[in-house]
């Protein structure tokens, strides 16, 4: 056999990780001679707390897996430390030097590889009356070792019990601890989970020293460049906004965020209730058109006035779109848009129908069109377009008075097309004749909405962690089912009274208050970090903190990319 | 060009964050700050919103310069 079909076949029995139990893997528990494993412990010299560690000597030629090797690539090694009333972990086991990242054409993800010796280490802590010396602590470890474009082995639960190995006064007890290969342990610098290297709490401290809030930054707008060349001096400020440059902002920036991402569903919506009102009388349309503005505004009046009297009122120290910070208001958002979505794709059908949403009931159903409004300012607030950054941070360092007008103003923008539209029929009548087709173009529209719901699951999942996230999923799983039996039984179709009663109403609400103590729960869960995006292009990105800047500035010398985000 | 990229991650809608922002009259994200070498002495690069990567580049490319000249400049 070359050498190439050989490690083809090591990669096949690394992804599917089939060494155990496999027939062409070696029986459990057979001693694998290419790596030796050894622990100890020390302790901080007057303290009850130390560090565990356990070392793989790995032969030439081989390599074993890092603990954090990402799914779909070998299989990672893991320690598992038998659980005692002597002592209890206070971190996570860390290495004592990277692995290196080895790519392979056959694996997707890189592969974590530790050559030579690698040494895990994890802080820990014993209560008083434990005698360190006598103790004993028993580690499990399990993994794979492979040769180089060779075969791999598998390394089934060795057993390595771990000694005491002395004191140390300069052991450094961090949930972060490293231990180099000279058996020095030190604070490590390490990357986040999730891509964004976190600094030293000693250098956040020093940097929080740097730090003034009340110092402005001095800045010079994109737009502003070409005017201002390198040692002019110029710089730009929120005294360059007038109340009128604000206004047309807010009007512009608000009729743009139509057409973003997060607004567009609600403009199909709009744009089919517009098609079922062709047949309508002009009056009825304006109607429906001006609802819809009525709902907007005033919900923006109700969300705008609350954000000025907490922020002035107050003294919190909130921005526009604050509630997208919070994940029962998310979570609640993904429950109306999922609902919405089943509702399009013809699950059930209800009062505030789509058809009564895009405002073109055969009934009246301003109520509909007016919901719609609301609806919109729900989903148009953590959105961000054109001319909107200015004009919002100019409205909210406006008095409440002139804030509102602004608020107003930005509504109005938002609900200008479907007002342009409803006032002048004409335009409606350009749009494609009721027919079948609308009931494919809903359908799509239940999958925009859905594609809705997905973004939102992100910044829900961010907010609550993977174990939010799924309980979540579970919730509009049953959420769904409520929505099923009230579309299949609590129709008028269903001529039996009692059944309709008991399936199209009573277990619906049973259901959906399942639902609704699951999407609770759910948004009640902390993500296990404060993480933020990886960078998909690698680089190192850094956390921020405040001082950060002046003492990078200060110290670095470099220049310095500062990116404001977030996953909504 | 030696570039340090700084995240500030407001997902979870921070205070501080929100103050932060208001050192450059901003209220609302995105925001992206690019800070010269010899800042304050001249000032940051603000881009909103949307961005191209020309924008980026541009701003890039001004931040190039002032670093050679800040470079070539006798430091104290």
């Amino acid at each position: 056999m070359t050498a190439k079909p050989v490690f083809l076949l090591s990669l096949v029995l690394m992804l599917g990780g089939l060494f155990s139990g496999s027939a062409l893997a070696q029986p459990s528990g057979l001693e694998v001679t290419q790596v030796s494993f050894s622990g100890e412990f020390r302790i901080k010299e007057g303290t009850r707390q130390g560090v565990l560690s356990l070392t793989a000597d790995i032969q030439d030629g081989w390599h074993v897996f890092s603990i954090t090797q990402p799914p779909g690539g070998p299989v990672k090694s893991q320690i598992d430390v038998e659980d005692s009333p002597d002592f209890w972990l206070i971190g996570n086991f860390h290495p004592n030097h990277e692995p290196h990242l080895v790519t392979y054409e056959y694996i997707e993800v890189a592969s974590e590889e530790h050559e030579g010796s690698v040494t895990w280490s994890v802080p820990f802590e014993m209560p008083d009356d434990v005698d360190e010396q006598g103790l004993e602590i028993r580690m499990i470890y399990s993994g794979q070792t492979c040769e180089t474009d060779g075969s791999c082995l598998p390394i089934d639960d060795v057993e390595v019990v771990a000694e005491f190995a002395g004191y140390d006064a300069n052991l450094v007890i961090n949930e972060e601890v490293i231990v180099e290969s000279s058996g020095e342990v030190v604070a490590a610098e390490k990357k986040s989970e999730e891509g964004i290297i976190p600094d030293d709490p000693e250098l956040v401290a020093q940097m929080a020293e740097l730090y003034d809030v009340d110092e402005k930054i001095q800045y010079l707008n994109y737009n502003e460049m070409d005017y201002n060349p390198i040692g002019s001096g110029g710089t730009s400020s929120a005294s360059n906004t007038t109340f009128w440059t604000g206004m047309i902002g807010a009007f512009l920036g608000g009729m743009l965020l139509n057409l973003m991402p997060c607004v567009f569903p609600v403009l199909g919506l709009k744009v089919m209730g517009f098609v079922m009102q062709s047949g309508n009388e002009a009056s009825k349309i304006r109607m429906h058109g001006l609802a819809f503005t009525l709902g907007l505004v005033v919900s923006m009046w109700i969300l705008g006035g609350t954000l000025m009297i907490l922020r002035y009122g107050l003294g919190q120290g909130i921005n526009w779109g604050d509630q997208m910070g919070n994940p029962y208001f998310v979570g609640a958002m993904i429950v109306l848009l999922f609902m919405l979505g089943l509702n399009m794709a013809g699950v059930f059908e209800i009062g505030t129908s789509m058809t009564s949403l895009g405002g073109g009931g055969q009934q009246k159903g301003y109520s509909g069109s007016f919901f719609s409004g609301i609806l919109t300012t729900l989903i148009a607030t953590p959105c961000s377009g054109p001319f909107l950054g200015v004009a919002m941070s100019y409205t909210l360092a406006q008095p409440i008075a002139i804030a509102m007008v602004l608020f107003t103003i930005f509504a109005l923008g938002i609900a200008m097309p479907y007002l342009v539209m409803s006032f002048f029929p004409i335009l409606i009548k350009m749009l494609p004749k009721p027919g079948p087709w609308m009931d494919t173009f809903k359908v799509l529209m239940a999958f925009a909405l859905f594609g809705t719901v997905a973004f939102f699951m992100k910044v829900f999942g961010s907010q609550t962690g993977a174990e939010g996230l799924s309980w979540m999923v579970i919730a509009l799983v049953i959420f769904g089912l409520a929505a099923y039996c009230y579309g299949k039984w609590g129709i008028p179709e269903v001529k039996n009274g009692n059944k309709r009663i008991a399936f199209g109403y009573a277990l619906p609400i049973l259901i959906f208050g399942t639902g609704f103590y699951l999407y609770f729960d759910a948004a009640g869960y902390q993500p296990p970090q404060l993480g933020s995006k990886s960078d998909r292009y690698g680089l190192p990105w850094q956390e921020w903190n405040p001082g950060k800047i002046k003492h990078s500035l200060a110290n670095n010398g470099q220049i310095i990319w500062v990116d404001y985000t977030a996953d909504w | 060009m030696n570039v340090e990229l700084v995240v500030v991650d407001n997902t979870l809608r921070e205070e501080r964050v929100a103050r932060d922002l208001q050192r450059a009259d901003r209220s609302l994200i995105p925001v992206n700050l690019i800070y010269p070498p010899n800042y304050p002495e001249e000032p940051a690069i603000l881009l909103e919103e949307l961005i191209s990567a020309n924008d980026a580049l541009k701003v890039l490319d001004r931040m190039e310069k002032i670093q050679e000249m800040h470079s070539a400049k006798p430091q104290p």
